[in-house]
């Protein structure tokens, strides 16, 4: 499995989560961290992405409509294992922001 | 960052990049290319004047001249404002992305990676169970073991 760093932001923004998305978005984590593991495709259901205009920086959906976080790859912690940096996540009120 | 590590992010990136190429892509034709690139450079535009307008932002916050900052601060919001609306436009999937609340935090976190400090780093799935676990509301012991 890949080894996890999470910005102090990202904790800011998981408290804000209700518990149900909070389950939601940990499945998802799981997901990934087994995709990269296998090393093969990342399932398309997390819709992992590149934002665009903002080069290193990926998307996940974590809930169908309205969960996204965003995380980025760093230096290697482990020989041979990825390194996710989890940013911020959000559900639905990111969606209202103006 | 020692010149190996540096690599080997360098690396994963690029490859986890380079594997959402579909295998059988073909080339654009040159009506839909040019679409394409009036389309990112649109995109691209926009993207730049939302950078802009923050950082504009946070510096007029610490201008003196109180005059000067109130007549400048809602031109850079509103130019700010049509920007997001050319994103919401064309790229309404990441919007989401270019709120102002989105992008403090997201800057917030580009300068303490700049300062090079990291967040908590979890080498085992247990260990990053573990702090997911402490930061749920109401936690139960072994949720998700």
């Amino acid at each position: 499995m890949p080894t996890r760093e999470v910005d102090p932001r990202f904790w800011a923004d998981y408290q804000r989560l209700t518990r149900a998305q909070q389950e939601q978005f940990v499945r998802a984590a799981l997901r990934l961290a087994e995709d990269l593991e296998r090393g093969g495709p990342i399932r398309a259901s997390l819709r992992v992405k590149p934002m665009r205009n903002n080069p290193g920086i990926w998307e996940l959906t974590w809930d169908g409509q309205d969960g996204r976080a965003t995380f980025t790859f760093g230096p290697e912690q482990l020989p041979g294992k990825r390194h996710v940096i989890w940013r911020r996540v959000g559900g639905h009120a990111i969606f209202e922001q103006p | 960052m020692a010149l190996a590590a540096t690599v080997h992010e360098q690396l994963a990136q690029r490859e986890a990049r380079l594997r959402l190429v579909p295998a059988n892509e073909r080339p654009l034709s040159p009506r839909t290319r040019a679409r394409v690139e009036r389309w990112e450079a649109d995109l691209q535009a926009a993207a730049d004047t939302i950078r802009w307008a923050d950082a504009a932002i946070e510096q007029l916050a610490g201008l003196e001249d109180v005059a000067e900052r109130e007549r400048l601060l809602p031109l850079v919001r509103a130019a700010r404002v049509q920007a997001l609306g050319v994103v919401r436009q064309l790229n309404p999937d990441q919007a989401w992305f270019w709120t102002e609340e989105w992008q403090a935090g997201e800057r917030a976190i580009d300068r303490r990676l700049a300062a090079g400090e990291h967040g908590t780093i979890y080498y085992t799935d247990e260990e990053f169970d573990a702090a997911l676990r402490a930061h749920l509301h109401d936690p139960e012991p072994n949720a998700h073991a």
